[in-house]
């Protein structure tokens, strides 16, 4: 009884109205100088979707806004800063929701991508909204030991874990 | 100049955060991937027996293959016997196997191998590939940058060989060497960044040592620094060695070095 009602929440919840993502804000750590964040900076703005790329060195944030009407690929953005010797420390993205149902673990269609949602309430969201990605490569460490147990995972398809 | 040197170093205890760009050693953390480096090294170092200064120019590539994968060649000139003469080159590379990072924090753990090839003659006990003896040396780093100071440490073993088919490794001194590193480094300005134009002030101290392997000779050295980078593309390194204590022979160990670095990025 337990899995039809998660199987029924599951086909409900990907039934949900798909939105366009609009931009990004990420922080990067294991970085000490302007150096470094200049070589992401310039290693994001070469991110064939990245429109532009606004940074606070003083923060080591950088903030992207992505290109319309395109596939945005949150892993090649993790490539990008990875590949250069750094990491994620937090990840977070705006997209845009019309009367999308968000419910605790649930499956979620958003652009043409899977999203898993923990930890949060069920809700009905509008307008531009900011979600957190919390797979391994977009959380600090200490955060990620937080929400390993809670992530959801599968080998066929590419799953984003998030939170609000 | 022992004072100034001490002050100095007290004041790296100080101030707030952690910069781990050293000038007399590498840190565990690479130059970037797709990042190419172009440096051009100039040191002055005195001659213990009066002849002078022994002046060597480095110039130098590098560049960031991967994240984890630097790789480095550099050629050796020097005016020691008079006008400039290019003694050799030299290649390096470093792989970073452990990057335990975090917001302002981070511990680093690279290994690295350099092989130097050097035609001048041997006139010291002490073993330096980089711009002396023919050889070569590998060793561990290890890189832990907390909020105010970033503290990295180095461990090697060195060999040095005939300097070409000219001047053989004298057979009465030690051929191989242990080496060990402790540096500190500190961001010194801006205090808060607001651009990538601002120039970066750092400052370092390095603690550098070296036994040789069959009769335990040893040196101790002290080098202070100062750095500036410029728009985040340019480098001045300016640093001094002063040694410590020596029980070997060093024909020069006291001395300045100055560093200029430009860097180009995504080149692929």
């Amino acid at each position: 009884m337990k899995h039809i009602l998660i199987l029924v929440i599951l086909v409900f919840a990907s039934l949900s109205i798909n939105g366009q993502i609009l931009s990004a804000n990420l922080q990067a750590s294991g970085l000490t100088c302007s150096m470094c964040s200049n070589s992401i900076f310039k290693a994001l703005k070469k991110v064939e979707f990245v429109d532009a790329v606004e940074s606070d060195v003083e923060n080591s944030t950088f903030k992207l806004v992505f290109k319309k009407e395109i596939d945005i690929d949150f892993d090649e953005i993790a490539n990008a800063v990875v590949g250069a010797g750094f990491s994620i420390a937090k990840f977070t993205f705006i997209f845009s929701a019309t009367d999308l149902k968000i419910q605790d673990k649930a499956l979620i269609d958003i652009g043409g991508k899977s999203f898993y949602f923990i930890n949060v309430k069920d809700e009905t969201v509008n307008g531009e909204t900011e979600l957190k990605l919390l797979d391994k490569q977009f959380i600090s460490p200490k955060q990620y030991n937080k929400v390993k147990k809670k992530l959801y995972s599968d080998p066929s398809k590419r799953v984003f874990n998030v939170s609000i | 100049m022992k004072k100034i040197i001490l002050i100095f170093c007290i004041a790296i205890a100080f101030n707030s955060k952690a910069q781990e760009l050293y000038v007399f050693t590498e840190p565990a953390s690479n130059i970037p991937a797709a990042v190419l480096s172009a440096r051009l090294m100039s040191s002055f170092f005195k001659e213990v027996d009066g002849s002078g200064t022994n002046i060597h120019f480095m110039p130098e590539l590098r560049y960031g293959i991967s994240g984890r994968l630097m790789v480095q060649a550099q050629g050796y000139i020097s005016t020691r016997n008079g006008s400039l003469y290019t003694e050799g080159a030299g290649i390096y590379s470093q792989y970073k196997f452990l990057s335990i990072d975090d917001i302002k924090q981070h511990f680093r753990m690279a290994v690295f191998g350099r092989g130097s090839f050097n035609r001048a003659d041997i006139h010291q006990e002490e073993i330096e590939i980089v711009g002396h003896n023919t050889g070569y040396e590998f060793g561990f780093i290890s890189t832990q940058l907390l909020h105010k100071v970033a503290i990295s440490s180095t461990l090697s073993y060195e060999r040095a060989l005939d300097n070409g088919s000219a001047y053989e490794f004298p057979v009465s001194q030690s051929n191989s060497a242990q080496n060990y590193t402790l540096s500190f480094g500190k961001l010194i300005l801006p205090r808060k960044y607001t651009s990538y134009d601002q120039t970066n002030f750092n400052i370092m101290c390095e603690f550098l040592g070296q036994r040789l392997t069959d009769n335990g000779r040893s040196y101790l050295d002290i080098a202070p620094a100062i750095q500036f980078i410029i728009k985040s593309r340019a480098r001045i390194d300016i640093g001094y060695r002063h040694q410590l204590y020596s029980t070997m022979q060093r024909s020069a160990p006291n001395g300045f070095l100055i560093r200029y670095e430009y860097n180009f990025y995504n080149v692929k």
